[in-house]
């Protein structure tokens, strides 16, 4: 089996043990992404200069016996809604096409300073808005498993380049669901940590309250690893606890042990598939749901009920805060001090170069949650909207309170349907939206999440998602019953979850080991 | 709920500093009226009694010492600048008055 | 456009004015209200500018302590209650100037609210209610190239630095100001000095009315006499000077008056202040885009000041202004009329000054209110920025009391303090100003001015003693007024009789 196919955890390894060089795994993941990206357009940029030159610094370091990080020397892809120094950051947007931004993101910074090779930036719905990457302007990704499908979004390009092995890591950015519905799309791993627990400084705002950067991996464990890296306090982020999030990496080595004896899990009641005018949910997610939570119960957990009664006004809270916060932070693209500037015909006053540029410059589903963001906080309708959002969002806080003062962590289907053909919901916003359904109520809560793999759906192949969510700051449940699932599941298996098309030539049944 | 007319729509085209063709008008606006026609669902879920969320952790009080940190160098903050003259950002004539 | 302007009196026969002010004060904190960016005045364009102040995407606000302590401290000293709980806001409109096209502000819960200043006028006091004082960050500078005179109107394009964008501001605006009557423009003029006086006390801005750190709106409108209704008003933008708070108040009460008594009504609008000819022009009007959709900022938490944190910034406040006042009038035996004019002159401090470095105070007081303040009038600046020193004043004082000036060349010391001709020895110096101390040469200047009057010298000697007037004058003459005339006459006199 080739270097690409390797957990992060067992690149670090082998680099560790003297095995591998960064080079060569650096190399080897540009060349795959030489050879599929053409395809999957997965990455709007590769720097592979730099990443080559960033990998032989890490070998240097660890031929002179001073690694950074564990992880110093593992490449890493990075979602294009973060700043990078020196390499071109555009949001999906054509409004900053070719901006190359004078400073990192913190959770770039903590990447360099650990030695992650950064081979790229990868694609995604334009400013993160959109469940299906298809909103970029750069062209959609396709999703490893079909490329006939979309492979979520907003971060479609970070999960499909994990699927398809051209990185093991990558940063993903989660408002909705951005991180989790990919993984669930892609049969990957993501984690929207606890509000706060990971900078946001650097990440380009979509909703500034409901905004988290994550893990998006192949497997719990290098989750656990990666947002260990990234988290901690940022005084650049005045929203940034100060409670260090830690022991992730434990609780995920000790979760591999698949003992869940003690642990109370809670079936969301209102996203468990019922009947209740949520028709959204596809009998194959369902199916996979049901098989993951009798393991969990095999595995020694308890699993009860429970429920969240306000969940059912989670999309609409969802739909009016994060338009409200976007048409103000998306202001600033105004072509007056970088990004694209249109200058229509005549003598054009600054205003007018502003609305061209903005005309000419956003995609439809931007200028629509602008517009409804601007509706939203109108004089006269600012209490009925946002102000309203808002208080739906302590009324769900209080949801999670309650249920949490049950059980130690709740689970749900992490999206109502598999990956959908491309172009299907593209002009349908409603429809876009109900994919966030079970993932929405978290970002509203500031709870962390995990999607994993729960298997594929009978009905048509495609991988089907579970997601756990914990208390603020309990994110080492996460890893602990996620860990343990993930074991339990990939041994039904006979292995991991691997789109077909780009799974290990030595992944053949028959021959397992190389 | 009220409906919004497309005069609405081009209103708040217009604070949002959005140029939208007739053609993109006819688009949105049906589109907007259904997703405001779904998020209206929330009006009247929560009573005068419940207190906004606005972060979802709370913190209060967190501030920045008074000590200057080092600046972007003029090129760097004038590098992605569409024009640029006398090591300003140079824009468009301004109509109106500043605020 | 041609308008109606009402003689002043006049406006006041018809009409009450109510007044409302809105001070900008920028804070002197080292860095930004968001940012460890600078905020020194003059520096090259853009040096002082991050991805933050810069509104780059991606960058994030982080609040400057200080700022925010400087707000309570100024709270406390205008007597408002400070806020237990609030929030920043977002303030959302487009301009070029403002990076992130929203200012980060305060909307309905400022840190600071309903407070008063008492201001004296006339002998009278006025208590002004203050509505509230929020913290904001101001905007960047645009410069506008092409068309007339740098002007915004026909300007080819505009070009920007953004040095000033995200220095702290403190905006601090008063209840609506009513009985007044003509008193109007002078309380406004005298509210906007106190609050001066108070903000430097304070030591938390430079308050440099000249240099934008001090910036006042002054919003006025007018109501038929004996009505309890507030007019319609407007807002004249950035009046930048006390005389011109003054000036603003009287023109558009006389212009609004002419648009009234023509049985038209006011436009609720923006206006401009016009330093040069004392008059207002219309700004933007306020339909458009004065919906500022303000919603809380969500990159920052709330700010929750603890009693104890104010009531240990309360401690920290310099005495009040009227307790100083009354104090300092005791300790300079002025009268009241005395302290009222020092007062309403904007001298207090710089008495204080002159005083401390050694002057007496009557002698300190006669400088700043005669010499020193015409000057100020005719160059039309404040007392402060008139170009002499309160050390100054009292180095020639001192040459006074010493004997080596008299007031009329105290007057070309201070000429020459104007000209920026080095102190005041130095001018002494340059000028050859000092008394001729020297009997040896008024005696020979007298022998001939004896000389040539020999009939005055006749009337002198025969017991005429007022005759000696006119040799005093000759002698005076002749040494160019650096004599002291007392010992003049005395050696006259000792020489005749």
């Amino acid at each position: 089996m080739s270097w690409i196919h390797k957990t992060a955890a067992e690149q670090a390894a082998a680099l560790a043990a003297g095995e591998v060089t960064s080079v060569e795994l650096t190399r080897a993941h540009l060349d795959r992404i030489a050879a599929v990206d053409g395809e999957l357009n997965a990455f709007l940029y590769v720097d592979a200069d730099g990443a080559l030159a960033q990998a032989q610094a890490s070998d240097d370091r660890r031929a002179a016996g001073t690694p950074l990080h564990e992880l110093d020397g593992v490449p890493i892809a990075v979602k294009d809604v973060l700043t990078t120094t020196g390499l071109p950051t555009t949001c999906g947007s054509k409004m900053l096409e070719g901006w190359v931004p004078p400073y990192d993101a913190t959770v770039v910074a903590r990447l360099k300073a650990a030695g992650l090779p950064i081979l790229g930036k990868t694609n995604m719905d334009e400013f993160a808005m959109g469940s299906s990457t298809e909103n970029s302007a750069y062209g959609p990704t396709r999703n490893p498993w079909d490329h006939d499908r979309i492979p979520g979004g907003s971060g479609g390009g970070s999960a499909a380049a994990v699927a398809a092995f051209e990185a093991p890591l990558a940063l993903g950015t989660d408002t909705g669901g951005s991180i989790r519905q990919p993984g669930a799309m892609t049969g990957t791993v993501g984690v929207k940590p606890t509000y706060g627990s990971v900078s946001r400084y650097g990440l380009v705002a979509l909703a500034n309250s409901l905004d988290q950067v994550g893990p998006v991996t192949r497997t719990v464990l290098d989750a656990a690893l990666l947002q260990e890296l990234i988290g901690g306090h940022d005084p650049l982020d005045s929203t940034s606890v100060p409670t260090p999030v830690t022991g992730l990496v434990e609780a995920a080595r000790r979760g591999a042990g698949r003992d869940l004896t003690g642990v109370k899990v809670g079936v969301i009641k209102e996203l468990a598939g019922q009947e209740d005018g949520q028709s959204a949910w596809q009998p194959g997610v369902m199916q996979c749901f049901t098989e993951s939570v009798e393991l969990l119960t095999k595995m020694g957990a308890e699993v009860v009920e429970v429920s969240c009664p306000h969940f059912v006004h989670a999309m609409a809270a969802y739909y009016l805060i994060l338009p409200a916060e976007c048409s103000s932070n998306l202001a600033k693209f105004d072509a007056m001090r970088y990004g694209l500037r249109v200058t229509p015909a005549g003598n054009p006053s600054a205003e007018d170069v502003m609305k061209a540029s903005r005309d000419a410059g956003f995609g439809a589903e931007v200028k629509r949650r602008i517009i409804i963001g601007t509706y939203a906080l109108s004089s006269g309708y600012y209490d009925a909207y946002y102000g309203q959002a808002q208080k739906i969002r302590t009324l769900i806080v209080e949801d999670f309170d309650r249920a949490f003062e049950q059980v130690d962590v709740l689970v749900s289907p992490t999206a109502p349907s598999t990956a959908f053909p491309i172009g299907e919901k593209a002009d349908d916003p409603l429809a876009m939206y109900l994919n966030d359904l079970a993932t929405i109520p978290a970002n509203l809560a500031g709870v962390p999440g995990v999607s994993l793999p729960s298997g594929t759906a009978p009905e048509d192949g495609l991988p089907t998602g579970v997601q756990f969510l914990a208390p603020v700051l309990e994110d080492a449940r996460l890893y602990r019953v996620g860990a343990a699932l993930e074991a339990a599941l990939t041994e039904s298996w006979g292995g991991p979850l691997v789109a077909p098309a780009y799974a290990p030539p030595s992944d053949a049944p028959s021959d397992k080991e190389n | 709920m009220p409906e919004l007319s497309r005069d609405e729509v081009r209103h708040l085209a217009d604070l949002a500093r959005i140029d939208l063709s007739d053609a993109e008008l006819d688009h949105l606006a049906p589109q907007l009226n259904v997703i405001l026609e779904s998020v209206a669902s929330i009006q009247g879920v929560a009573g005068d009694d419940v207190v906004p969320t606005s972060h979802p952790i709370p913190m209060t009080n967190v501030f920045r010492e008074d000590v200057v940190t080092p600046c972007l160098t003029p090129e760097q903050a004038l590098a992605g600048a569409p024009a640029v003259e006398e090591q300003r950002f140079s824009v468009p004539r301004i109509l109106g008055d500043e605020q | 456009m041609t308008e109606t302007l009402v003689p002043f009196d006049e406006v006041l026969e018809r009409y009450d004015p109510a007044l409302g002010l809105e001070v900008h004060v920028e804070l002197n904190t080292a860095t930004k209200m968001f940012c460890g960016c600078p905020t020194e005045f003059g520096a090259e364009p853009n040096t002082q500018v991050c991805p933050t102040c810069l509104g780059l995407p991606g960058a994030m606000p982080a609040v400057n302590g200080k700022a925010v302590e400087a707000a309570i401290r100024i709270g406390l000293a205008l007597n408002c209650q400070i806020a237990e709980w609030c929030r920043f806001a977002r303030k959302n409109y487009f301009y070029p100037d403002m990076p992130k096209n929203f200012q980060t502000s305060q909307y309905d819960e400022p840190i600071c609210f309903d407070g008063h200043l008492d201001v004296e006028v006339d002998g009278e006091t006025y208590r002004i209610g203050i509505e509230r004082a929020h913290m904001e960050e101001d905007t960047g500078k645009a410069t506008h190239v092409g068309g007339a005179t740098g002007r915004i109107h026909g300007a080819d394009h505009s070009l920007i630095d953004y040095n000033r964008a995200g220095i702290p501001l403190i905006e601090i605006v008063t209840k609506p100001i009513t009985g007044t009557g003509e008193k109007a423009p002078l309380v406004a003029r005298a509210y906007v000095a106190a609050l001066r006086d108070i903000v430097k006390g304070l030591g938390v801005s430079d308050v440099k009315m000249e240099q934008g750190s001090m910036r006042c709106d002054v919003n006025l409108s007018l109501a038929p006499k004996g009505s309890d209704k507030l007019g319609t008003r407007t807002e004249t933008k950035n009046v930048n000077s006390l005389r011109s708070v003054e000036r603003a108040v009287r023109f558009e009460m006389s212009r609004h008056a002419g648009v009234l008594d023509a049985g038209g009504s006011v436009l609720q609008e923006t206006r401009h202040f016009h330093e040069d000819t004392a008059t207002t022009s219309p700004g933007r009007p306020k339909s458009d885009a004065e919906d500022y959709r303000y919603f809380p900022e969500p990159d920052l938490v709330p700010v929750a000041p603890s009693r104890e944190w104010v009531e240990e910034l309360r401690a920290t406040l310099p005495e009040p202004p009227t307790v100083r006042r009354a104090r300092l009038q005791e300790a300079w035996g002025y009268t009241d009329l005395e302290m009222r004019d020092v007062v309403s002159a904007g001298a207090v401090e710089l008495i204080e000054e002159t005083v401390a470095a050694g002057a007496a105070p009557q002698a300190a007081r006669k400088w700043w209110l005669s010499e020193i303040s015409r000057r100020a009038n005719e160059a039309g600046v404040e007392l402060a920025e008139a170009g002499v020193t309160p050390a100054q004043v009292a180095e020639v004082q001192r040459l006074i009391d010493e004997g080596t000036l008299n007031d009329k060349l105290a007057r070309q010391v201070f000429d020459g303090l104007f000209a920026g001709e080095g102190t005041p020895a130095q001018i002494i110096e340059k000028r050859g100003l000092a008394l001729v101390s020297d009997d040896g040469p008024l005696l020979a200047a007298i022998d001939e001015a004896l000389a040539a009057q020999p009939d005055i010298a006749d009337k002198i000697r025969g017991g005429n003693h007022k005759a000696a007037g006119a040799i005093v004058g000759a002698v005076m003459k002749a040494t160019r007024g650096q004599a002291d005339a007392a010992r003049v006459q005395q050696l006259i006199l000792e020489k005749l009789s």
